[in-house]
């Protein structure tokens, strides 16, 4: 067993400042001796960090240090003798004023740790290049078809259409752009014959996608090109999760077989644990079973487009000249203009789905970086301007002005480190959140570890803020004369420090405006999308996948199947309904298929209409709620002999008998007529904020699907009515096994999930903000009433009503607020434009989110600002005038 | 003949726990002792800075030690307190014995 390592910059740190030689050695090897004492984690791992640092900072400020580093520093500047002076002088200052220190380092903490847990995950997620060798030669490639664009159902997919298997086999053998090119599809499929039916990912791949991506199988080996397609062989290459698990990690698992679906394949390797390729379209990762490609008879149909193309392009070969390559060999006999290519990075392909969100959470943990470093500004100012008459008497005691900010410095550019601190810690805490809360359509790294890169960030984040926002308070407060200050007169010094002051906070205001609006944009928003009527009602309705193979997907075994399976599930206790379809809805399942409307012929070219198809049983209309508007639904009597019947939504029948009933019509598919027999009301079938499209419904007797969910309605909670609906499948079909069991209440609210993500996450910057500005504006007007207690003190000494002080004060105060404000809603509509995306239901400039923000500010600001100014003109004026 | 100095309360802690383990201690050990004979945490840094104040002082010396992975590698130092340091420890206990003889009625 190896032994644990220590952090390695605490170590690296540690070891810079200690002295040199076995003093140094050996405390460094006490320290490691009590880690590896220690139990494990996280919290080993802090403690080494904050020993590490307690002995560093010790051995640093040590008087007459012996750090080699510092040593050398003093003796080489001449300039700053004082050097550890300022920082114990640092140190003194905040144990007298804890207050200060601590607000300075929590804002700093704050803001440092939302951008360096988003920055943690964005480079993760984002930036580190795939796992496989020289990644960055990689590419997807998709067909395209232009002619789908515009259309109704197809649009979200003319630019990524699969490749069929002819078009595979015609690039592999004609390309010359590319190093190796490989396909690969992904789904789910049934395991028999390993304990009881389970459903398991199932994958067919050609036999060069393995080479391609740098794969050696752990055990036995990969395809070979003539197992693949016709003629093919019954192979497979199992996970090293599937061998580990399901195999128990058998030595001899080659001399051993799988069934999937019925279908038996001789184990021929077991691919290493890393080995996890992501498919784009379903986003499935760790796909168990691996078979060749091409083996189940699809090898010569050229429209069967099932599969994902990767390639590695040979050097210096651009993308546009692999597309040129790649086109007409896929394309086959098809025009240019019926088919395209497309080859695109495979990096950003694989994170395209969570650029966006990502990138929006970047800008807002940016934003809220510059809120906090505002604010601390703001702090330092003051801090600044308080101690003008200590500094002042270091000044007459011969401190040079130089030195006098180089003493400020120290001291902000330490809350910068210890800020950095903190918010390392936060941002441990803030990735876990992140991950922890991110929906599955996000695809987002499974660990993110603070390592190095991440620490290094937040330190220098940290250090530059203090530094670079401690100049201008520092400049500041010793500018001018130091005589003045002596006498305690008011300097141009102390007016540009409050100048400095309001601008920030005008600056923060203007920062959180713009937040907050896009927080109240994405509310509302979600707001709206959770409003929308998906055409039905999942309430105590449970869906069952259940996978279909072998015998079983005949149509009368099937047809048996599922009536037995709804006349024994129907009679449980608490079922009130029982029915079932090839798909439900926000189900992610279910596709879309082509037809011809009887008596109007598709011209050549031109494209046939396309509708989502749905296979159902009898009362699938009733059960969900959806209305029946003209006709009837699929009932009884659409059986497997009876008159071929199709059921059409209300948008299909606008779309496609704008001003006549369709009724009676027909609809030619599979070279059959079916009668049109309903109109129907329009469901969404996965995303609230969709358009309603064409949908038909078939007769499950007339059209027997290969996928079945069924669905039972029960006012029982799942947990009570599912063992006996799983005991009934497992007696009608024992080889069957469930996929997944939902509810439809929750798909439809999960689909909004990425939605609701965003805004959480935005909203608590946004909280953060508004907090931050409030403390900003408390401190602004507290410093300002503090210097102005002399002249406070004589107006209310004159008669003046404790209101009108407030009210001037106020008004004095909040002014740069209220600049702030007006800027910051006119910044925020002038880039709104690009979050447009993630909005539904809510214009970019919704007056409303304006407003909120606007007003939501403006009030917290005015009360930050009314606490202290009431709280001054509350006190004796006399008090006022004796105190200072 | 050692200079009359007198030693701080955790130098003389120091001395006394170094004297009290027979074997040469290093730093850990060291430290475990102190904890139990003052009945509190002992700061690590502390600890550190007066060992080299000590020896500085000459009251205190140590020899380095090859050791294993089970300190990656690092050297341990095995303190000992030198002739000079017990004979400062002598004066300390006596001139404070004196004087606790002094002020003993008070204290009744």
């Amino acid at each position: 067993m190896t032994s644990p390592r220590p952090p390695r910059f605490a170590t690296w740190l540690l070891g810079r400042c200690l002295p040199g030689g076995a003093t140094g050695d050996s405390i460094l090897g006490d320290l490691y001796e009590e880690y590896i004492q220690r139990r494990g984690g996280v919290r080993r791992y802090l403690w080494y960090w904050r020993h590490a640092m307690a002995l560093s900072t010790g051995y640093l400020f040590k008087a007459g240090s012996r750090s080699r580093r510092l040593t050398r520093h003093v003796e080489a500047r001449r300039r700053f003798p004082l050097f550890g002076s300022d920082i114990r002088h640092a140190f003194r200052i905040w144990r007298k004023r804890p207050g200060y220190a601590a607000l300075a380092v929590a804002t700093l903490g704050l803001g440092i740790g939302a951008a360096t847990a988003i920055v943690s995950v964005v480079d993760r997620a984002l930036l580190r290049s795939l796992p496989y060798p020289d990644a960055h030669e990689l590419v997807t490639v998709w067909n395209t078809f232009p002619a789908w664009r515009g259309h109704e159902v197809l649009d979200a997919l003319w630019d990524r259409v699969h490749i069929s298997y002819p078009e595979y086999r015609d690039w592999r053998d004609g390309q010359e752009a590319y190093q190796s090119v490989a396909i690969y599809s992904t789904g789910y499929s049934t395991l028999t014959g390993i304990g009881n039916p389970a459903v398991i990912n199932f994958g067919t791949a050609s036999a060069s996608l393995f080479q391609l991506l740098g794969t050696k199988p752990i055990v036995g080996r990969t395809f070979s090109q003539d197992e693949e397609a016709d003629g093919g062989s019954k192979v497979a290459l199992v996970s090293y999760g599937f061998w580990v698990q399901r195999l128990g990690a058998d030595a001899n698992a080659v001399e051993r077989t799988v069934t999937v679906d019925g279908e038996s394949y001789a184990i021929v390797g077991v691919l290493p644990p890393e080995f996890r390729l992501r498919a784009l379209t379903s986003g499935r990762m760790g796909t168990d079973v691996w078979v060749p490609a091409g083996i189940f008879g699809e090898a010569n149909d050229r429209g069967h487009h099932i599969y994902e193309g990767i390639a590695r392009l040979k050097p210096g070969v651009s993308l546009d000249q692999a597309a040129a390559d790649a086109g007409p060999l896929l394309r086959g006999p098809a025009s240019p203009d019926r088919m395209g290519v497309r080859v695109l990075s495979r990096q950003s392909e694989e994170v395209s789905s969570s650029r966006g969100p990502l990138m929006l959470l970047l800008g807002s943990a940016g934003l809220l970086m510059l809120i906090a470093s505002a604010n601390v500004a703001t702090l330092f100012t003051a801090e600044a301007t308080n101690r003008r008459h200590e500094l002042a008497t270091r000044g007459a005691l011969g401190a040079s002005r130089g030195r006098l900010v180089m003493q400020l410095l120290f001291e902000s550019g330490s809350i910068g480190v210890l800020g950095a601190s903190v918010g390392v810690v936060i941002a441990f805490a803030g990735v876990q959140a992140l991950l922890g809360l991110a929906p599955p359509a996000l695809v987002l790294p499974e660990s993110v570890p603070v390592d190095l890169r991440v620490l290094s960030f937040a330190a220098v984040l940290g250090v530059t803020v203090g530094v670079a926002f401690g100049v201008g308070p520092a400049l500041a407060a010793t500018r001018g004369g130091m005589g003045p200050v002596l006498y305690r007169r008011t300097t141009t010094g102390d007016r540009s420090g409050a100048r400095l002051q309001r601008l920030m906070v005008g600056a923060e205001s203007a920062l959180s405006v713009v937040l907050l609006v896009i927080a109240a944009l994405l509310g509302r928003s979600l707001i709206a999308t959770r409003a929308v009527d998906p055409g039905f009602r999942g309430e105590n309705l449970v869906a069952l996948s259940l996978p279909l193979s072998g015998p079983r997907t005949q149509p009368t075994q099937l047809i048996q199947f599922a009536r037995e399976l709804v006349s024994e599930v129907g009679v449980l206790p608490g079922v009130t309904a029982v029915t079932g379809a090839n798909a439900v809805p926000f189900s992610r399942r279910g596709g879309s298929s082509s037809f011809q409307i009887e008596g109007r012929p598709v011209a050549p070219g031109e494209k046939m209409p396309e509708a989502h198809r749905r296979t159902v049983l009898p009362g699938f209309h009733e059960t969900l709620d959806i209305p029946v508007i003209q006709g009837r639904a699929i009932s009884e009597q659409d059986v497997e002999n009876g008159r071929p019947v199709v059921v059409v939504s209300s948008a299909m029948a606008g779309r496609y008998w704008p001003n006549e009933s369709p009724i009676g019509a027909g609809i030619i598919r599979d070279n059959r007529r079916w009668e049109v027999v309903g109109v129907v009301g329009d469901i969404l079938h996965g995303d609230l904020t969709a358009e309603k499209q064409s949908t038909y419904y078939f007769s499950f007797f007339q059209q027997p699907p290969r996928r079945f969910w069924l669905l039972v309605q029960s006012s029982l909670p799942p947990g009570d009515l599912l063992p006996g609906v799983r005991g009934i499948i497992a007696d009608v079909a024992p080889e069957v096994a469930v996929e997944r069991v939902e509810r439809l209440e929750t798909l439809v609210r999960e689909s909004t999930a990425g939605a609701r993500y965003r805004t959480i996450l935005v909203t608590v910057f946004g909280a953060c903000s508004l907090l931050l500005a409030a403390v900003g504006m408390f401190g602004v007007t507290t410093r300002s009433v503090a210097s102005r207690r002399r002249e406070l003190g004589i107006r209310l000494a004159l008669g003046a009503k404790r209101r009108h002080v407030t009210r001037a004060v106020m008004a004095k105060e909040t002014r740069a607020m209220q600049v702030g404000v007006v800027v910051g809603l006119i910044v925020a509509a002038a880039s709104v434009r690009t979050i447009a995306t993630f909005l539904f239901g809510v214009s970019p400039w919704d007056p409303v989110a304006f407003a909120i923000a606007g007003i939501g500010l403006a009030t917290v600001g005015l009360v930050a600002s009314w606490v202290p100014a009431r709280i001054t003109s509350a006190v004796e004026p006399g008090y006022l005038l004796q105190v200072d | 003949m050692p200079h009359p100095v007198f030693l701080g309360e955790f130098e003389q802690l120091v001395l006394l726990a170094l004297l009290k383990i027979e074997d040469k201690p290093y730093a850990l050990r060291l430290r475990e002792e102190l904890s139990q004979l003052a009945g509190r945490n002992v700061a690590r840094g502390a600890l550190y800075r007066t060992l080299d104040r000590l020896e500085q002082k000459g009251y205190v010396t140590w020899a380095v030690e090859e050791a294993g992975p089970e300190r990656r590698g690092h050297t341990r130092r095995r303190f000992a307190v030198t002739s000079e340091g017990r004979a400062v420890l002598r004066v300390s206990r006596d001139a404070l014995m004196g004087l606790w003889n002094q002020v003993a009625e008070s204290l009744q």
